[in-house]
């Protein structure tokens, strides 16, 4: 009864996952992902996607015979807070590898620590110098499972040229912003590269609200598209306003516009429906049934955001990581983590490879997706990066 | 394209003009910069967002109720701030920390409530556009012209035509001499906070609806700032006049010089005005207050 109550409160206090009553004690695997805060959403349903793997995992048996202990901390959307997360997995809970974040300051900001700790982490960071921080130099413990912002660019760009036949690209790209900026260099520059044009390249500062000024210089230059590598709220910001100034272009955008708050900030679905955006999955695709059934099963209500997929994938890749290092040795899951060739994931097209050289995913591909005038979002295609 | 930046910028300037209207009739009449208008925009913008989300009524009508809101707010501030502080003696240095304390209080309590997030109202109010030649009006912009107009010139009968204007025009020009004749200028003034949150709160639901509302929204009362500044503190002319300039300021460099820097840029004209001009453009040199 004690030992009941004790793992109850253990539960309550720090989001451990699974118990086992077998005699070998548990991996303690760390996640760091955003519990409260503005984007708290993405952060649960990323912890709820990685408490969910570990239990699957658990319930045929673990890794290497053992439980995975996992232990969720809050990083409140602060690089500061992160590293603090990052200390306690390492330092107090003796965590021997770490998941998350998808937040590319905070996984900037955690990277050093773990050059010094020497405990690997692996996440969804969009931006390359998480892992590269300058050309020719590979941060040892930091790990990446996303395409980078460069690739996701350069896929929007590939997409406008090659499938819809775009020639004359506007970019808009929030200044304060590395998730946009490196998106908008990425498409530029492959556009240009693939026989386009880029007509106007605009740098505004962050936090601006009104892109009218802008709108009014790019619609002077006639393009046929316009890449916004944008949070939803200023993308839907930017479209509203493109059709309040009669600019009525393709957009191409990241996957943040897949967020609902898009539709909202755009005015509604009629200004939203026909852009195009990046998305990592495809929920619908019938492979992904198994997936939302645990996933009901578990939370009582469907899948919210994508964000879901990353702690899955996170947990499946950790765990693929230590079964290879066959000990539980930050080290040598360090070096596993660099080999992953292969591994089932959710995202992309449903196989992971780790590039040794980057700690980025090898050809990991991305999705693209439309709103349609129903307000549905419909998939379009799997899109490879070229290296 | 000229004339389509100069329309964007006037739509943004007519914004500014709005905020700093507000902004100037507590300073004509108390000498005071009083950043808790910077509380009553937020508020504005989020009590018109809640009342039109949860309560399900048509925009305007929530415009109107948060307006209501916003002016007993500043009415309320008024009471518990600057009033005390008054019957104390203590200088207007007091209350512009007051005041600044008021706005970092709500947006604090609002970044709380809404967990730092960024929304949208649900559905469209004053959407679309209308063209003149090539030229693209939004309805929205079109609508806060309009807006500014008439509360403007609701705010001129008001200080020009009745009994209140007439005892708010006396008392910035002495409160003593005012008190002297036998005015309540406990009621003036709170009179007077309660029309300056009223425009903040309208300017609020505005931004708002055109924007987006978030709880760091109040951060324009440092726009109206400048704008009064520019103007002449406590002129209302020059008030609007200085909104107007930057509005067109910011867009025009944006447009035609650089868009990052922008907010630099437009800073930097603004320093050579006031080196020029010290009074702003509309002000009369005056001596100081209180």
């Amino acid at each position: 009864m004690k030992r009941i109550a004790l793992l109850l409160i253990c539960t309550l206090l720090i989001g451990v996952v699974s118990f086992s009553a077998s005699a070998a004690d548990p991996i303690v695997v760390g996640f760091i992902t955003a519990l409260t805060g503005s984007t708290s959403l993405w952060g649960t349903q990323e912890r709820n996607g990685a408490v969910l793997a570990a239990d699957e995992i658990n319930a045929k048996g673990g890794v290497l015979g053992r439980q995975i202990k996992l232990i969720v901390y809050d990083h409140k959307g602060q690089p500061a807070e992160g590293v603090s997360a990052y200390r306690r997995l390492v330092d107090q809970d003796k965590a021997v590898v770490v998941g998350g974040t998808h937040f590319s300051n905070i996984s900037l900001a955690i990277a050093p620590v773990a050059e010094q700790k020497r405990v690997p982490i692996i996440g969804q960071a969009i931006e390359p110098k998480v892992t590269v921080p300058e050309p020719g130099k590979v941060n040892r413990y930091t790990f990446l499972a996303q395409p980078s912002s460069a690739q996701q660019g350069q896929m929007m760009a590939r997409f406008g040229y090659e499938n819809l036949g775009l020639r004359k690209a506007a970019v808009l790209a929030d200044k304060s912003n590395s998730y946009s900026t490196s998106q908008a260099e990425a498409f530029a520059e492959t556009f240009k590269a693939l026989g386009g044009e880029v007509v106007s390249y605009i740098e505004y500062a962050g936090g601006t609200m009104d892109f009218k000024a802008f709108i009014t210089q790019i619609k002077s230059k006639s393009p046929d598209v316009m890449f916004l590598p944008q949070y939803a709220q200023a993308g839907g910001l930017q479209v509203r306003q493109s059709k309040e100034l009669g600019l009525n272009v393709t957009i191409l955008g990241s996957n943040s516009l897949s967020d609902q708050n898009y539709i909202d900030a755009c005015g509604g679905i009629q200004n939203a429906a026909g852009t195009y955006h990046l998305f990592n999955v495809n929920f619908d695709d019938p492979k992904f049934a198994p997936f939302h059934k645990a996933y009901e099963a578990k939370y009582g209500e469907p899948v919210q955001t994508y964000h879901t997929v990353f702690g899955y994938d996170d947990i499946y890749l950790i765990a693929d990581a230590i079964t290879r290092a066959g000990k539980v040795d930050p080290e040598a899951i360090r070096d596993a983590l660099e080999t992953i060739k292969g591994v089932p994931v959710l995202a992309g097209d449903g196989m992971f490879t780790m590039n040794p050289a980057t700690h980025q995913p090898v050809s990991m591909p991305s999705w693209i997706f439309r709103w349609a005038a129903d307000g549905s979002r419909v998939p379009e295609r799997l899109i490879y990066p070229v290296e | 394209m000229l004339f389509q930046q100069i329309v964007n910028g006037i739509s943004v300037g007519s914004m500014y003009a709005l905020l700093a209207v507000g902004f100037s009739l507590v300073y004509n009449i108390l000498g005071i910069a009083n950043f808790s208008h910077g509380a009553m925009i937020a508020l504005g913008a989020f009590f018109s967002y809640w009342i039109a989300r949860y309560l399900a009524v048509p925009v305007p009508v929530a415009i109107l109720a948060s307006i209501a809101f916003t002016g007993l707010s500043s009415a309320l501030v008024e009471l518990v701030t600057l009033r005390i502080l008054r019957k104390r003696g203590q200088g207007s240095l007091y209350f512009f920390i007051a005041s600044l304390t008021v706005f970092n209080l709500v947006t604090a309590v609002l970044v709380y409530i809404s967990r730092g997030n960024i929304v949208s109202y649900p559905r469209a109010f004053l959407s679309g556009t209308f063209t003149i030649g090539n030229l693209y009006i939004p309805w929205i912009d079109a609508g806060m012209l309009l807006i500014s107009i008439v509360c403007l010139a609701v705010l001129s009968y008001v200080m020009f035509k009745t009994r209140f204007g007439l005892a708010v025009r006396a008392a910035s020009f002495s409160i003593k001499a005012a008190q002297l004749m036998g005015m309540d200028i406990d009621a003036i003034i709170q009179g007077v906070f309660f029309v300056s949150g009223t425009l903040a709160g309208v300017t609020g639901a505005l931004l708002g609806v055109k924007y987006a509302v978030y709880p760091y929204i109040g951060n324009f009362v440092y726009m109206a700032l400048f704008a009064c500044v520019v103007g002449g503190l406590g002129n209302l002319t020059g008030a609007v006049l200085g909104g107007l300039l930057i509005g067109l300021l910011e867009t025009l460099v944006s447009a035609y010089i650089s868009s990052a820097i922008s907010p630099a840029l437009t800073f930097a004209f603004l320093v050579v005005i006031l080196l020029l001009r010290p009074q702003g453009l509309a002000g009369r040199a005056t001596e100081e207050k209180i």
